[in-house]
Parts: C-alpha cells; sequence; structure tokens
C-alpha cells in the first residue's frame, strides 16, 4: 500500500524563482534611481484618479498612491490600457490616507482605476511604459461579478446530490443506532461523516448548521460531555467509547434532524460571491489543522479518510472554477489537479479491504512527513486561486469584501 | 521524614533556618562587588507596586507557572519569603554567596563570576487554585480570580493552563532570564514544581514604532499611558475600599493567554484580507482610515466598517467610546517561538499577557467582544492562566502577598 508513492514536485521552486528574479530588478531598480518617490506619486481625489500620472520605466516601481478625499473610500488597480490585467491593486483606500503600490510592469499602456465604495468607477489618462523587456509580467484578470455568480450556482448545484446522499446515509446511522445495533452503526457512521466532509463545510460554509452537524466540544466546560456538544463528532465519542443506545439515541436523532434542516434549507443560505474559490483553499487548510494532526479525532482513527473525503471537497470546488481560472492560470489549475489526485490517491491507499481506515496515529513518520508535505505543498499553490478569482473590485458597489 | 528526603539544599530546610530576617543574612550576596553603574536598570519590585507590570517590555522573557507542594501554611509563607529573597538577591547582583569548600557553587555561573545589578526583574502573581482549601487562604481569595476561562475558539491543554503562581522574569538577554529562572527553581525545590512555561522575547522596532508580532503587525500600539497615574488607578492598580480583600489593594490581575499564530495559513492569505482583519496597515501600523500608528481611528464618522470592517479586530477589540473606556487593558505581550508541530508546522505565536484593576470589568468584557472574529480561523489560544500580583515589598522584611498571612 506504502509502495504506491511517488516522488512529487517540489511546488515552490518554479514560484521561487520567479520572485527571486524579480526582487533582483527591484535591487537593480532601487540603486538606479534611489527609490524617487515623488515621481511615483499617485494622486486620488473626489473628481479625478490619478491625474497627470507620469509613466515609470518598464520594471519594479514602488507608487505611493494617496487618497486626498474627505468622503470616499476606492478601491485602486493599475490595469493594461484595456482594463482586462491587473498590475497592482489597494483595496479600500480611505480618505485621506495613503499606501504604497508595488508592482512590476512589462513594456505597455496603462491606465489606473478608482472604484468608488458606493458605486462609480474613476479611469486615468492612460500612458505608456517603455524600457526593456521583463521576463516575468506580473498581473492578473480579475473576474466579473456575473462569472462569480455562475461559478457560485455550478458549485451549489453540484453539491446537491451529495446533500441527498448525507440525508439517506445519516437516516441509515440513527436507524441502526436507534435499533442497537452498534457495530453497524459504526460503520455507517463513517460512510455519514465522510459524506459531510465532503461538502467541504470549512469556516462557516453551513452556517449555524456545522456546529449542530460537524461542531467540536471547544470551549465547552463538560467537554465531549457537555450537552452543547452535537453532531457527528459527539456522536463519535460515545460510538467509539462504549456509550449505552439509551444514550446514543438521542444524540443521533438530534444529528439526523440537524443534516435534514441543512438539506432542507441550503437552497436559502446564501453564500457570498467570491466563497468558492476561498473554499477551494481553505478546505484543505481545515484538513492539515484538524485532520492530519489528529486533533479531531474523538475515537473512530478515522482523519485520514476524512482528509480523503476534504480532498474530493476541495475537488469539487475546484471544479466549478476551474473554467475561468484554466483561461487566465491554465498551468495552475493543472497543478493543482495533478496534487489533488495524488494526495487523493495516497490517502486512499489507507483504506483497508473491509472498508475501515488505518489510524492515523499508526504511520511511521517517514509516512506522516510525506502526507504533510504533499499537503502544504499543494496548499502553497491552492492559495493561488481566490487571489487569481479576485472579483473585479473597481466595479464593486458593496463595499469591503469580508471572510465571514 | 520530609526533611530527611530533600537535598541538603531543599527548600524547607533554608526556609526552616530563614526564621525571619535570618534567610536575607544568610543568603546575601556580597557587598563590595556588583554595584556596576547601569544606565539601564529594570525597575524592582521594592515599592508600592510590583512595577515591571508598568514597565517597558525587555527583549526576552520566561514565564513560569508553578504548582506549590509546601505542606502547610507555614511553609507557603516561607515560600514565599525566599522567592522574595531570590528575587531581591538576583535584582541587586554582584558575588554570589559562597557556601565554603564542601559545598557545590551556589550559582549556577551562566553569568560569570559577579552577577550584574539590575539587569533581571519578575512579576510575580498567584493562582486561583492557591486559594483552595490547602492553605486556608478561601476567604482571602482576589474577588474576581477565577481559573482560566475557555471561550469558544479556545483550544486549551490543561497542562499548559493554570497554576496555583506565575513567576515571570524579564531581562535584555536570552541567558540572564535563564540564570534568574534556574537559581529559583533551585532555592525553592520541595516547595513548588515547574507546571509549564513558555519563553518570549519582544522584537525590535521594524523599521520604527511599536515592536511587531509574528503575524507581521506592529502590536500594543494602543495602550494606556503609564505615566498617567490617574489612568493607572482607574485601570491597572486595585484600589483600597473596593470590593476586594483589604490585602488585595496595591495589586492587579494578570491574564496570560499562550496564543498560536497559524502562520502557516496567514501567509497564504492575501494583504488585503490580512488587513482588513486587524484593522491596520501592516507596512506603516496605521489604522486604514490614517495615515500613522499612533492616529485615533475615527470609527463615530464609519458606522457602518466602510473604512474600518466593524470585525476588524482593533475595532471589536477597543471601539473607543465612552462607555468601552472602562474596559481598557494594559498590554505586554512577547512574541514566542517554540519548534515545530506534529505537522512540521511552525509553532509560534503570541504570550498575550495584560494587567487591570478587574479581570471581569476590563479582560473578560474585552475578549467577549472578540468572540468569532474572523481572526480566530488564524490563532489558536493553548494555554495561560489568570492570577493575581499583589503590591509591591515595602521594607527589608516585607516579602511578596505578605498580606494573606496578616
Amino acid at each position: 500500500m506504502s509502495g504506491s508513492f511517488r516522488a512529487r514536485g517540489w511546488w515552490p521552486a518554479a514560484g521561487a524563482v520567479v520572485v527571486a528574479a524579480a526582487a533582483i530588478g527591484g535591487v537593480a531598480f532601487a540603486a538606479t534611481r534611489g527609490g524617487s518617490a515623488p515621481a511615483h506619486r499617485i494622486l486620488v481625489t473626489d473628481t479625478a484618479c490619478a491625474p497627470h500620472w507620469a509613466a515609470p520605466r518598464s520594471g519594479r516601481t514602488v507608487f505611493t498612491v494617496e487618497n486626498t478625499s474627505k468622503v470616499t473610500t476606492y478601491n485602486i488597480d493599475l490595469a493594461s490600457s484595456n482594463h482586462v490585467s491587473v498590475y497592482g491593486q489597494i483595496e479600500g483606500l480611505d480618505p485621506g490616507t495613503s499606501d504604497t503600490m508595488d508592482v512590476v510592469l512589462p513594456p505597455g499602456a496603462y491606465t489606473f482605476e478608482c472604484g468608488a465604495f458606493g458605486g462609480g468607477t474613476l479611469d486615468s489618462d492612460i500612458a505608456r511604459v517603455s524600457g526593456p523587456r521583463v521576463a516575468a509580467a506580473r498581473s492578473f484578470q480579475p473576474v466579473t461579478p456575473a462569472q462569480m455568480r455562475q461559478v457560485t450556482f455550478t458549485y451549489r448545484l453540484s453539491l446537491q446530490p451529495w446533500l441527498r446522499k448525507l440525508a439517506q446515509d445519516t437516516d441509515a446511522l440513527t436507524a441502526a443506532v436507534k435499533a442497537g445495533r452498534l457495530t453497524a452503526a459504526r460503520s455507517l457512521w463513517l460512510t455519514a461523516h465522510l459524506d459531510y466532509s465532503r461538502l467541504g463545510a470549512a469556516y462557516d460554509t453551513f452556517g449555524p448548521y456545522n456546529d449542530l452537524i460537524d461542531g467540536r466540544p471547544l470551549g465547552l466546560p463538560g467537554g465531549v460531555r457537555d450537552p452543547g456538544f452535537h453532531g457527528f463528532l459527539r456522536l463519535e465519542s460515545g460510538l467509539w467509547h462504549g456509550q449505552p443506545q439509551t444514550e446514543l439515541a438521542s444524540v443521533a436523532v438530534a444529528l439526523d434532524r440537524s443534516v435534514h434542516g441543512l438539506v432542507h434549507a441550503f437552497p436559502r443560505l446564501t453564500m457570498p460571491d467570491g466563497d468558492v474559490p476561498l473554499r477551494t483553499h481553505e478546505i484543505l487548510e481545515n484538513t492539515l489543522q484538524f485532520e492530519l494532526t489528529g486533533e479531531t479525532d474523538e475515537g473512530s482513527h478515522t482523519n485520514l479518510a476524512t482528509a480523503w473525503a476534504n480532498v474530493q471537497g476541495t475537488n469539487l470546488a475546484l471544479a466549478a472554477v476551474s473554467e475561468i481560472l484554466g483561461s487566465s492560470s491554465p498551468g495552475l489549475v493543472q497543478r493543482v489537479q495533478t496534487g489533488l489526485t495524488h494526495l487523493g490517491e495516497e490517502l486512499k491507499a489507507y483504506e483497508r479491504p473491509d472498508g475501515a481506515w488505518v489510524p492515523l496515529q499508526s504511520l511511521p513518520r517517514a509516512q506522516r512527513e510525506r502526507l504533510d508535505a504533499a499537503t502544504s505543498g499543494l496548499l502553497e499553490q491552492l492559495e493561488l486561486v481566490p487571489d487569481r478569482l479576485e472579483i473585479q473590485a473597481t466595479l464593486s458597489t458593496n463595499g469591503r469584501e469580508t471572510d465571514d | 521524614m520530609t526533611e530527611r528526603k530533600l537535598s541538603r539544599r531543599g527548600f524547607i530546610k533554608v526556609g526552616a533556618a530563614a526564621g525571619g530576617g535570618a534567610l536575607l543574612a544568610g543568603a546575601g550576596l556580597h557587598e563590595a562587588v556588583g554595584h556596576a553603574a547601569t544606565t539601564s536598570g529594570l525597575p524592582s519590585f521594592e515599592g508600592p507596586h510590583q512595577a515591571m507590570v508598568l514597565a517597558e517590555t525587555t527583549q526576552a522573557t520566561a514565564l513560569v507557572s508553578f504548582d506549590v507542594v509546601a505542606g502547610s501554611r507555614r511553609e507557603l509563607q516561607d515560600l514565599l519569603r525566599t522567592l522574595t529573597a531570590r528575587m531581591r538577591l538576583l535584582y541587586r547582583g554582584g558575588l554570589p554567596q559562597n557556601d565554603g569548600p564542601a559545598s557545590p557553587l551556589d550559582d549556577n555561573g551562566i553569568l560569570g563570576p559577579s552577577l550584574p545589578a539590575q539587569q533581571v526583574a519578575f512579576v510575580l502573581g498567584l493562582g486561583a487554585s492557591l486559594f483552595d482549601g490547602r492553605y486556608g487562604l478561601a476567604s482571602l481569595k482576589p474577588a474576581r480570580l477565577s481559573e482560566m476561562v475557555s471561550f469558544p475558539n479556545d483550544n486549551l491543554d490543561p497542562a499548559r493552563t493554570g497554576g496555583d503562581l506565575s513567576l515571570q522574569v524579564c531581562a535584555a538577554d536570552a541567558d540572564t532570564v535563564i540564570h534568574a529562572v534556574r537559581d529559583i527553581t533551585k532555592h525553592t525545590r520541595g516547595a513548588m514544581q515547574p507546571r509549564w512555561r513558555i519563553d518570549g522575547f519582544k522584537s525590535p522596532p521594524r523599521p520604527a514604532g511599536t515592536p511587531r508580532n509574528l503575524l507581521g503587525f506592529k502590536d500594543g500600539i494602543a495602550n494606556p499611558d503609564v505615566s498617567d497615574a490617574d489612568a493607572m488607578r482607574r485601570l491597572v492598580w486595585v484600589q483600597r475600599g473596593s470590593s476586594e480583600p483589604e490585602w488585595t489593594a496595591g495589586g492587579t490581575y494578570q491574564v496570560v493567554r499562550v496564543i498560536r499564530m497559524l502562520v502557516e495559513f496567514w501567509d497564504r492569505v492575501s494583504i488585503g484580507e490580512q488587513e482588513n482583519m486587524i484593522g491596520r496597515r501592516r507596512a506603516t501600523g496605521a489604522p486604514l482610515d490614517a495615515n500613522s500608528e499612533f492616529a485615533a481611528p475615527d470609527y463615530a464618522n464609519d458606522p457602518h466598517g466602510d473604512r474600518i470592517p466593524l470585525d476588524a479586530h482593533i475595532r471589536l477589540a477597543n471601539p473607543r467610546t465612552a462607555a468601552t473606556g472602562e474596559n481598557l487593558i494594559l498590554r505586554r505581550g512577547y512574541n514566542y517561538d517554540r519548534g515545530v508541530d506534529a505537522n512540521g508546522n511552525l509553532d509560534q505565536g503570541l504570550i498575550f499577557t495584560c494587567y487591570q484593576q478587574d479581570l471581569e470589568r476590563q479582560f473578560m468584557v474585552t475578549q467577549r467582544r472578540l468572540i468569532g472574529e474572523p481572526l480566530v480561523d488564524y490563532v489558536s489560544p493553548v494555554g495561560g492562566g489568570y492570577f493575581f500580583c499583589p503590591r509591591g515589598v515595602q521594607g527589608a522584611t516585607d516579602y511578596l502577598a505578605r498580606g494573606l498571612f496578616a
């Protein structure tokens, strides 16, 4: 089983080279120009975006952008003159404040876009950057709100069959617990918990339902026996620590009710636009923090199975964004897909023929290190997904995005 | 019986020999040397308060929590005398005591043959568990003192939480801190046992102003002004005539939270998200609506959080309204860095430490406001404790927490 490991690409290598090259460019630039700040001062006022701005030479430039408006907060982009590619960005520059914008510009034509909070975007004049070619263009293509709505729609649609499966499997689990078939219940528990783990409920995706369905006993005075501890992990604790059926039946029934509540409420649970790209990154952050440490283990020793389901959940999120991400960052999509496939295979190898899983705790150090390295390396790639899929900030009319 | 099991230097023997002022004389450092003038002397705990509470943080620190194992109230009293005596000696510096050629040297030698003067400072605190039935102190427990409360995002490890005593050792150099920890544990052996410990450091200003934490943000910018004696009376020191036991006057509540920062994850988050979670610019420390780190954010003119999000850390922690002025705490945090976790992720973060006159009115209220803030996904409080730091010592025969035995 462990013989199936293959050598993995060391992900950061390619990125590191680019960064190093850019840094060297920056040093050279600073040396020749002495960081001449005044030439790169950009003004934003109530009525004008970067009036009379002078284009720098190609390469790395640090602009100081100053918002002299008394009332308006702006999102500020430095974009190609056709408004397609963004080379630098300041999110939420408040009135009366300034911030730096560090950019690497190849020769070409550029414009500043100043998107006012509350609506309206001002564009600057177009200025032409000339100078030597720049090896690595550092830009991204923001997606439109309409594109992102489509992503959210696609993702939510793809969860529907899995939600139905979750409800069916939780029904079966509950029936087994109520009937006192606890050996069968332990196996059914795993099936249903993996259904839920596949949904990628990282970071409040399901609002209050997540605490009821998959919450942890953190902060509860009574720990795992606290009446405020509900859901799969509560049931796990009882099923694997010999709690009698009479006490577990109500836990299972409550879990089943919460699951059906989620399935019922799902069509109305709002999901902020931009959440799917965040989930693509953050599901596996949770896996690394909570599953691959064994921190959430309440006795079933199935963290590796949960991690495997999390990989599938990441795949669901990635599938929804891959088309638009693929048009701007085909290499990234390919690297992430390959990495997810490999990590999924590594994890699946720990499932025994009888459906039980090898306990994380029993893995030799080398195997744990390989899993941690694969997951961490993949995360260094996945972090790019939300950044590359940022919604066009200069068109935003809803104020700041927040994570929750 | 007990005494026979202890080494010659065991606490009980030393404590028994002390019987008043004798310990001080017996253990005294040679006075002729060790007065090398220092320009950067640290404050002592002699005076109305333990002065290190207000003093600026040092470059290095150790925070050690102890469980008291002394067998009686009298032994606890001796422990506090011995602790005070060792702290005095370590602070004063000079030649270590000479026990003659038939004993191992009293001093561990880490700082060389003569100890530098005023280069180490201490804060001693008492935990709620010290006021259980063991020493007959239940009726003297500070009114607000409790065991550490677990908040919803906390992941407290009992082995790294609580304790009967807290001792913070502060110095410019790590070896000075370690010297003092070794000295104090040696001279209190048999009476208290270390329960958990964490070492911290202060980063130098980068490039100027308030030092940064390991999230890369300047941390501790908006603290009450310690030179404002009136503010310190209102916010830090317990006053006589309050609902507190008489002996607590001049003391203060200490909260320690060891907050791990999930730095790998944090480093994978865009700067815009980071700044919105904190409410300040990472590069400068300025609130998002201003240009200088020391500018006060203007929440009154930003009721919807367009400029500084309503759930930004600085905004929840300190809303800067008239009503929340009484909730202010004095922060004295240190960064920590202690190896790796089970995944090979770096175990580093903040030894959040704060002082306040009223644990409930200040720290607890503030911490409740922070429940569910976006930042919780990137931090994990793993340990710490609540302690009460008694007033300073006044006069050669005084010792810390003497008020408990009045």
